[in-house]
């Protein structure tokens, strides 16, 4: 799959793009599919998650049980405390409109510092070859033969 | 949806367009064409979309970044 890589206007002169005025982030639309719903959010491609991460208020507008699920801890950038995650398995899917892949997931529900959820590593890096090229506006995820697909409709 | 269509048509509005949603969390149409309701929390932005009768397919949540800060 090979998606776009947006960019978002900063208001002045980024130093550290040597005065260009575009902020490229690696952020795609994934779809969450829970037991009663789904849901397109945006999320943040980012190696340095070792999970994949939602707010905690998207499990129950998808029907994921908290109650239910598998308590961890975790420690975001600039955060002075770990916070409380909830892992619970859901469904996910991606499409770059000339190739999709749905599969089966366990991911954390959080408190995030983070504005968008975060595609990272358990779950989802881990099962493709990602090539980002910002200068491209690139971003290549190469599913792995561990890709652990299914057409189930829920998880 | 499909992701890149979304994230071409989120390149195409202007930083006077995105202006009043900066800092907000946002449902965007599911093509990336029109912000369909802003809020300042995670929230706040599901009880506006269900506020405006919004079904859950029917957008992509999403945040747009402040211009003026960098962001780790």
């Amino acid at each position: 799959m090979l998606f776009t890589v947006p960019w978002f206007y900063t208001k002045a002169p980024a130093p550290a793009l040597g005065g260009g005025m575009k902020r490229y982030k690696p952020i795609i639309g994934i779809t969450i599919i829970g037991p009663r719903d789904g849901q397109l959010r945006q999320v943040l491609v980012d190696t340095g998650a070792d999970d994949i991460v939602f707010p905690e208020n998207v499990a129950a507008r998808i029907g994921v049980d908290l109650s239910a699920a598998l308590p961890g801890s975790s420690h975001g950038v600039g955060a002075s405390q770990p916070l409380p995650v909830l892992f619970a398995p859901v469904i996910l899917y991606l499409d770059d409109s000339k190739e999709s892949f749905r599969w089966r997931a366990v991911v954390g529900f959080a408190p995030l510092r983070s504005k968008y959820g975060l595609f990272g590593i358990a779950g989802g890096l881990q099962y493709f070859r990602m090539t980002l090229d910002v200068d491209d506006r690139e971003l290549l995820l190469v599913a792995k033969p561990s890709l652990p697909v299914t057409q189930d409709a829920v998880p | 949806m499909d992701s890149n269509e979304f994230n071409r048509n989120l390149c195409t509005h202007t930083a006077e367009e995105l202006a009043p949603y900066e800092g907000r969390h946002v449902a965007w149409s599911v093509d990336g064409k029109q912000i369909l309701a802003a809020a300042d929390s995670d929230e706040a932005l599901y009880e506006e979309v269900d506020r405006l009768g919004l079904k859950q397919m029917e957008y992509v949540v999403g945040f747009v970044p402040r211009s003026d800060v960098s962001y780790y």
